[in-house]
């Protein structure tokens, strides 16, 4: 008995550990490019058989990748670029004079949790800055090192605190709190501060600094309906919390200086902190040393010049598409039927309808503001406004609208001259330091297109004033001046019309009077467009503006102009299926200036999908061609060495496609599936190309730099780093810092092995709720045009691809799976798309990640309209189309909405993202195959073509020759795993065997 | 029950944290969890396994003992697989294609799964009755 209870125990270890060993190897295999990724693991090398040369084709503007002094300036240039863009990025508010601070003024209390937790970046891809990292300057440490003492008693209680706002830094951790989205409860409250008194009685009284944050995440948008601290009165995540209230009122007892920094990504009502406060300061999030800029701003030894690219409402909830998105996102009115008939898995539950059309940010606010002035569309009506008004009032309305932004000096801006040219607007600005102190002036440069008849008429919506174009002085001292040269595309002016052409659709300019004009915001601009108009403040303007700053030209109709894209393709209608009332006539209604209160969204609009709509919803619709080729006539030309290579490839143009069809062709049809295969570790196409890591991230691309330093006695890899929120960035309106930035997250990726870096995040501010907000760049999608283009081009000459994110509608995170977004083609051109534009069509940029959403009733990925139609005929841009996250587990499964693989490989989506084994493409191929369909073949060989190209394009390429091989490695996991189930089931087996033989009379030791 | 022994014992606890294992997939199945139909076809044949060594020793109870244990194992790594990406995301505070919430009852399951495998390992080194 004791003999067979030792094997039956050691056959049962032994069984537990084969059947670990047997699962855990599928596990790891199915989640390779995340273990190897986090390993730093290669599974293929690079063999150079012939004379090599020069290889680096793509080299690091700091020296030698084997050099660490060149690591480390890569580092500081990294650095010194995250404070400046804080430098010029964060945006003064408000001030009455207190800042900046005096030199006497040097002794400070840090007050809200925020100042000891700060949101150092928002919860997503890339670098994790927090507090005691690596390269990490917090709050405290930037303005010690600006000279201020800190209260330190109170800086380690409020460290000492339990209270816990979203996670932000780290991530949640192991119990740790995930971001919910909710601002109650995140600040200590006022017993606590109350009992803090004694720690600045004495000292540390020239000033208080309150630091407030909100934190969203990748999944979690800020709730439109959150509750108080109390938990039940019901108030916008956006809005003043009591404790936050509590603390204001304190401190403004307390201290006679009151200093507010807003780390909040968006936009807090912030006109219930205005009467607490001496001076207001957003900061976004700072990454690894935005704080330093802070403190710098606060000491004055820099002025501050950034200004805002969102508009600051009083009401978060005024913005009209808050009554469909984000947290009030409705469902299908007949979401049980859709389930049942479609299943729960095509992610069909959720609708939103853009009811808001192109009024978005200040394109609702101003427009409103300028039919106000001007008596039209009912503007004044109470519909939308603030809760009780009985009118709509811009004052009432809107704190701080796009565009502000203070300085420590004050600038005359002169509209010198502005030429209209044919197809561009040339206008220059002379701007004049008329202050005492040196400092950097931005030139806004706005327009006004008409909206007359034929528009009211057409349905052709129009902004009353849109950015056109800016440019940014460099450090004018006191007295100087510099003129600056604004050019604008006339493009940017034209508006979509979806009736042109007898419904054809384009792009038309508009018959009318045109306006220029710049101002210190959208707002200054418009009033002083309203006065070369002939408006003043009598007719309800909230100042007067000055007509000398606006220029006026006229211009005929023009349909033509605008009515083809890249190749004289036409640019027509495409997506009148994502209209919702393409499917039930009437169900929505758009906002219009033509009627502010009969068109002002105030309910939620849903429908009952039709079966027709359930059908598309499905997934379902790639048929194989009738004039498919068979699966063998495209399969007999693989497998033919043509002795091309990446080396060769990189300089082959891809209109030559029969080299590249040559290259593709020396694999086998079991390889393509890798081509489709993109994760943060991506395999080896055979042996065309090695595996490759890539970057994610739109302040941080990740990763790791290849040469440790020391830190806290260890040495350890840096990592890359995480540069300020993409809305300092932005607000910073500096291109020489976007193309910058661009630069140095391209050499973090070249330096990292990364071929691609997802880095430009191009939806938009759709609300302030939005949880990624601080990852995209403007409310504004021309500033995202524009801002874009800079920095794309940059990171594109690096060797690192420049991929844009997430193509598009990823407006919203709640419910962001496979939301269905409603919209019109006006809407969608000029808004979403036209942000994703400028980074794509102009500045083409290498790859893309597509959204989670779906367009109308299809997945973006699985839009044919938008990713063949608009992206490769009409803006004929070339590079790789990738999913988002669509990985494949353990096992690709049919259906579901992220698995409809041939139907998204027919749109002209080339990769799935995360999907590290290409169990997609492994489907597709197989489908191929099963059915004989030599047309999925095809678009596999095209895929690989796309892939490759963007591939040998990239730093990738460094170290291959003409002449070099790839050979792949077996990762040491692997045969780990391999080795464990060959001891395990062997020991398993001769334990069973032992246990068999005990239990045989006479042979075992039985008693 | 004066001829139990240690074994007995360590397959009823077995089979209690089992049937533990089995109630929380069920709740976190409830809660939008993805449960592995043969997860529980396993987890349901492992409690069958540990209640067959309730009859004390008989000729097949070391062979269920093992199968038992096998089964487990195979329960715990798909409640792993099944619960990476919460897991994951719930390390990073996002959530992107998992229920970072319920990573917790992915931890709970795993750790209860795991208890259950080493008890149900010893049951099957000792002697089920006397």
């Amino acid at each position: 008995m004791r003999n067979s209870k030792l094997w039956s125990g050691l056959a049962s270890i032994f069984a537990v550990i084969l059947v670990i060993a047997i699962l855990g190897q599928a596990l790891a295999v199915a989640n390779a490019s995340y273990i190897n990724s986090a390993l730093g693991i290669s599974t293929t090398q690079v063999v150079q058989t012939g004379e090599s040369g020069d290889t680096t084709y793509y080299k690091s503007s700091f020296g030698d990748f084997d050099d660490p002094a060149a690591q480390a300036a890569l580092l500081a240039a990294s650095f010194e670029q995250n404070i400046n863009e804080m430098r010029e990025g964060a945006a003064l508010l408000y001030n009455n004079g207190a800042l900046p601070l005096s030199s006497s003024e040097t002794s400070v209390s840090l007050f809200g949790h925020a100042a000891v937790d700060p949101l150092f970046q928002g919860s997503s891809a890339g670098t994790k800055a927090s507090d005691g990292a690596l390269n990490v300057v917090n709050l405290r440490q930037a303005l010690e090192a600006q000279g201020f003492e800190v209260n330190g008693a109170l800086w380690d209680a409020l460290k000492a605190q339990p209270t816990s706002r979203a996670s932000g830094g780290d991530g949640g951790g192991w119990g740790g709190p995930a971001p919910t989205g909710s601002a109650a409860n995140t600040e200590e409250n006022k017993a606590f501060y109350e009992g803090q008194k004694g720690t600045w009685a004495s000292a540390y009284r020239d000033a208080a600094i309150v630091v407030f944050t909100r934190e969203g995440a990748e999944g979690t948008d800020l709730i439109m309906n959150d509750t108080d601290d109390d938990g039940t009165t019901p108030m916008s995540s956006l809005a003043l919390h009591q404790n936050e209230k509590d603390l204001l009122a304190l401190v403004r007892e307390e201290f006679d200086k009151v200093i507010v920094l807003l780390n909040s990504p968006y936009q807090m009502e912030v006109h219930e902190i205005l009467p607490y406060c001496d001076a207001m300061l957003f900061i976004g999030t700072p990454g690894h040393q935005g704080f330093t800029g802070v403190a710098e701003i606060l000491k004055g030894a820099v002025n501050p010049s950034g200004h805002l690219v969102d508009t600051y409402a009083t009401s978060s909830l005024s913005a009209p598409a808050t009554v469909n998105s984000g947290t009030n996102t409705p469902k299908f009115a007949n979401v049980d039927e859709i389930n049942s008939i479609i299943g729960s898995d095509e992610c069909s539950e959720y609708i939103s309808f853009q009811a808001e059309s192109i009024y978005i940010g200040y394109r609702y606010y101003e427009t409103r503001y300028a039919d106000a002035v001007m008596g039209q569309g009912n503007a004044t009506a109470a519909a939308g406004a603030l809760p009780g008004a009985s009118s709509w009032n811009y004052a009432d309305e809107v704190q701080f609208p796009f565009g502000f932004g203070l300085s420590y000096t004050t600038f005359e801006q002169k509209l010198d001259s502005v030429d209209v040219g044919e197809d561009e607007i040339t206008a220059k600005v002379t701007v004049t330091n008329t202050g005492d102190v040196a400092g950097k002036s931005v030139v806004q440069l706005y327009a006004q297109t008409p909206y007359g008849e034929y528009e009211k008429s057409h349905a052709v919506e129009k902004s009353a004033v849109q950015l056109a174009g800016f440019a940014k002085t460099g450090m004018l001292e006191p007295g100087a001046s510099e003129t600056v040269t604004v050019t604008v595309d006339k493009y940017l002016l034209a508006s979509y019309d979806m009736s042109a052409h007898n419904g054809e659709g384009s792009y038309i300019l508009s018959d009318g009077d045109y306006y220029l004009a710049i101002g210190n915001d959208v707002h200054d601009a418009l009033n002083n467009i309203l006065a070369a108009q002939g408006y003043t403040s009598a007719d309800g303007m909230t100042a007067d503006g000055d007509s000398a700053k606006a220029h006026t030209w006229k211009q005929s109709f023009d349909d033509e102009k605008y009515r083809t894209g890249e190749n004289d393709v036409p640019v027509i209608n495409q997506f009148e299926d994502c209209d919702l009332n393409y499917w039930i006539e009437g169900a929505g209604t758009y906002l219009s200036r033509s009627d502010w209160e009969g068109t002002y969204p105030t309910e939620q609009t849903t429908v009952a999908a039709t079966q027709e709509m359930m059908d598309i919803l499905d997934g379902e619709w790639y048929e194989k061609p009738a004039d498919a080729p068979s699966y063998s006539e495209v399969a007999a030309k693989f497998g033919v060495d043509s002795g091309l290579n990446l080396a060769i490839m990189k300089d082959v143009p891809l209109s030559d496609r029969e080299t590249w069809l040559q290259f593709i062709y020396q694999l086998q049809p079991e390889d393509l599936p890798n081509a489709t295969a993109e994760s943060f570790s991506c395999p080896a196409v055979g042996d065309l190309s090695p595996s490759f890591g890539v970057g994610d991230g739109c302040d941080s691309v990740g990763g790791t730099l290849p040469h440790t330093v020391e830190f806290n006695g260890e040495q350890v890899n840096p990592p890359t780093t995480r540069y300020c929120s993409k809305i300092i960035l932005t607000g910073t309106w500096n291109t020489e810092l976007y193309a910058n930035r661009g630069k140095l997250m391209g050499e973090d990726g070249l330096w990292s092995g990364f071929m691609i870096n997802y880095s430009l995040g191009g939806d938009l501010h759709r609300t302030p709720f939005g949880g990624r907000n601080y990852e995209y760049m403007s409310e504004c999608p021309t500033m995202s045009y524009l801002a874009a283009i800079p920095e794309t081009e940059a990171m594109e000459k690096t060797g690192a691809h420049m991929g844009t994110k997430h193509f598009c509608n990823n407006d919203q995170e709640f419910y962001r799976e496979g939301v269905a977004c409603f919209f019109n083609e006006q809407a969608f051109r000029e808004g979403n798309l036209r942000a994703f534009e400028g980074g794509l069509r102009v500045a083409k940029a290498g790859g893309l990640m597509q959204s989670f959403a779906r367009m109308g009733l299809k997945w973006t990925s699985a839009s044919y309209a938008l990713n063949t139609t608009v992206l490769r005929n009409e803006w004929a841009w070339t590079g790789a189309i990738d999913t988002d996250a669509a990985p494949c587990f353990d096992a690709y499964v049919d259906g579901g909405y992220k698995n409809h693989a041939a139907e998204v490989l027919a749109a002209g989506t080339q990769e799935w993202c995360l999907d590290g084994v290409g169990g997609h493409g492994q489907w597709v191929l197989q489908k191929a195959k099963d059915t004989d369909d030599g047309n999925l073949l095809n678009l596999l060989i095209e895929a690989a073509i796309s892939w490759e190209y963007a591939i040998s394009r990239s730093g990738i390429t460094n170290g291959i020759d003409a002449n070099a091989t790839i050979i792949h490695i077996t990762p040491w996991w692997q045969t780990a795993f391999t080795g464990a189930i060959i001891a395990s089931g062997v020991l398993t087996a001769a334990c069973v065997i032992l246990l068999v033989v005990s239990k045989v009379p006479g042979k075992g030791k039985e008693n | 029950m004066k001829s139990k022994a240690a074994g007995f014992y360590f397959a009823c606890i077995a089979a209690v944290l089992a049937v533990a294992t089995l109630v929380i997939t069920l709740v976190y199945g409830g809660r939008g969890g993805q449960v592995n139909t043969l997860a529980v076809v396993a987890l349901v044949a492992a409690i069958v396994c540990l209640v067959s060594l309730f009859f004390g020793e008989r000729i097949w109870t070391d062979f269920t003992g093992i199968i038992a244990a096998a089964l487990l194992a195979f329960v715990l790594m798909r409640v792993l697989t099944d619960g990476v990406w919460n897991i994951a995301e719930s390390i990073n505070g996002i959530q992107m294609v998992g229920h970072p919430e319920l990573a917790g009852m992915n931890i709970l399951m795993a750790g209860v799964n795991l208890a259950a495998i080493v008890v149900t390992i010893l049951a099957c080194f000792t002697k089920k009755s006397k």
